[in-house]
């Protein structure tokens, strides 16, 4: 029966991904935009700085750009339902689908898409490190695979175990779930 | 018996329901009513909801609806304005992507009805009037083929000729005897005139419970 439901949800995926195509290829360009935002961080000199200063920056930097993203893709591509944006788990409630294996199914997906994108990001990170601050800490190593996980997991978690009011108001993280991760 | 509702009481801190116990067999219009507040839309929201918490037990079909949760919500026709769909889709679009969960979808008839109730399958859904999402979410209601339909306030600020053509719907549903209808309402004519068992909840508590003839 459970594996009855997976294909199901993932059929209902595949078919979400169709509807939302054009707003997915607005998101990826969006975020790819972004991602030259990452260029000055190399011509900036803050070798100059202290380095408690540069790593400061460098954090700083990192989530101001990962939030821009997230911003940007929002307010271009979010649907708007009503007053408010809706998370699919809303939608999926009173429905016979179990969102615990929607959630699941979904956490599959962030594992295929951390496999690949988690790499290109550690090397920015590695490499905007090593640049600024000639040393590689482990946070800057660790931090963009927090990030990536924090945004993916929390609306889930969120809807599930708690009010269904909650996923709905937090709209980047449903953007993160809903587009970022519908790749197998 | 289709429907059993024992003894529920809800666990939530603030308002919740108390002590709800009855019973309904297949082919009734059981009407409630009561105040704002009273707990009508709440006793649909326990029934339907993943996680809600009570203690005493619901049945349909003589199985308890939060264990048995895929097979209940398959049997469930569920007509709501709390109910959200994808609003920025069309009417076809909204089935295409949530009929697949329903083990006894039946496309078909769904466009049929859609057809039947003045819709068009290409109207987004954002865009329909309040009577007019009524009549998709009933339309999809039936094209699950549920054994009970859940209609919280469906003809709240409609005017009789929605009224009319709504109470012949629902008299269509009932006809082969295999389903029920339960509908919360604050018309007071509806509940006196249409339904079959009428129900009065207020303050969280079923406070009456009789057939139309009693």
């Amino acid at each position: 029966m459970v594996k009855i439901m997976i294909e199901k949800i993932k059929n209902f995926d595949k078919k979400l991904e169709q509807y939302e195509r054009n707003n997915i290829i607005m998101a990826k360009i969006v975020r790819y935009l972004v991602g030259i935002l990452w260029i000055p961080i190399l011509l900036i000199p803050i070798q100059e700085f202290d380095k408690d200063l540069r790593m400061i920056f460098l954090f700083g930097y990192s989530l101001s750009v990962a939030e821009i993203a997230l911003l940007l893709s929002y307010y271009m591509n979010i649907p708007q339902q009503g007053k408010e944006t809706v998370s699919v788990y809303e939608i999926l409630n009173y429905t016979p689908v179990d969102l615990q294996t929607v959630f699941y199914v979904r956490l599959g997906y962030l594992s295929q898409y951390c496999k690949k994108k988690v790499c290109l990001y550690l090397l920015l990170q590695v490499s905007a490190s090593f640049l600024i601050l000639k040393t590689i800490s482990i946070w800057n190593f660790l931090f963009p695979i927090f990030w990536v996980l924090i945004a993916s997991f929390l609306p889930g978690f969120l809807m599930i175990y708690f009010k269904k009011g909650i996923g709905s108001k937090l709209s980047i993280f449903i953007l993160f779930d809903q587009y970022f991760f519908k790749k197998r | 018996m289709l429907l059993e509702v024992k003894h529920m009481t809800g666990k939530k801190k603030g308002f919740h329901l108390q002590d709800i116990h009855f019973s309904l067999e297949e082919g009734y219009l059981l009407g409630i009513t009561g105040k704002n507040g009273a707990g009508k839309t709440t006793l649909f929201r326990y029934i339907m909801e993943q996680k809600s918490q009570y203690d005493g037990e619901i049945l349909l079909d003589g199985k308890n609806i939060q264990t048995n949760r895929e097979e209940a919500m398959n049997k469930i026709g569920f007509v709501s304005e709390e109910r959200i769909f994808f609003e920025n889709y069309t009417i076809a679009g909204n089935a295409e992507l949530l009929g697949i969960f329903y083990q006894l979808w039946d496309q078909k008839k769904f466009e049929e009805l859609i057809e039947k109730m003045g819709l068009k399958l290409g109207m987004k859904l954002g865009r329909l009037s309040r009577g007019e999402r009524i009549k998709f979410q009933i339309a999809f209601a039936v094209a699950q083929k549920p054994r009970l339909y859940l209609m919280d306030e469906p003809t709240a600020g409609m005017d009789p000729i929605f009224r009319k053509e709504f109470f012949r719907i629902v008299q269509e549903l009932l006809m082969d005897g295999d389903s029920s209808v339960i509908m919360t309402s604050h018309i007071q004519e509806e509940i006196e005139e249409k339904m079959d068992i009428k129900a009065v909840m207020d303050k969280g508590r079923l406070i009456s419970y009789k057939e139309a003839y009693q």
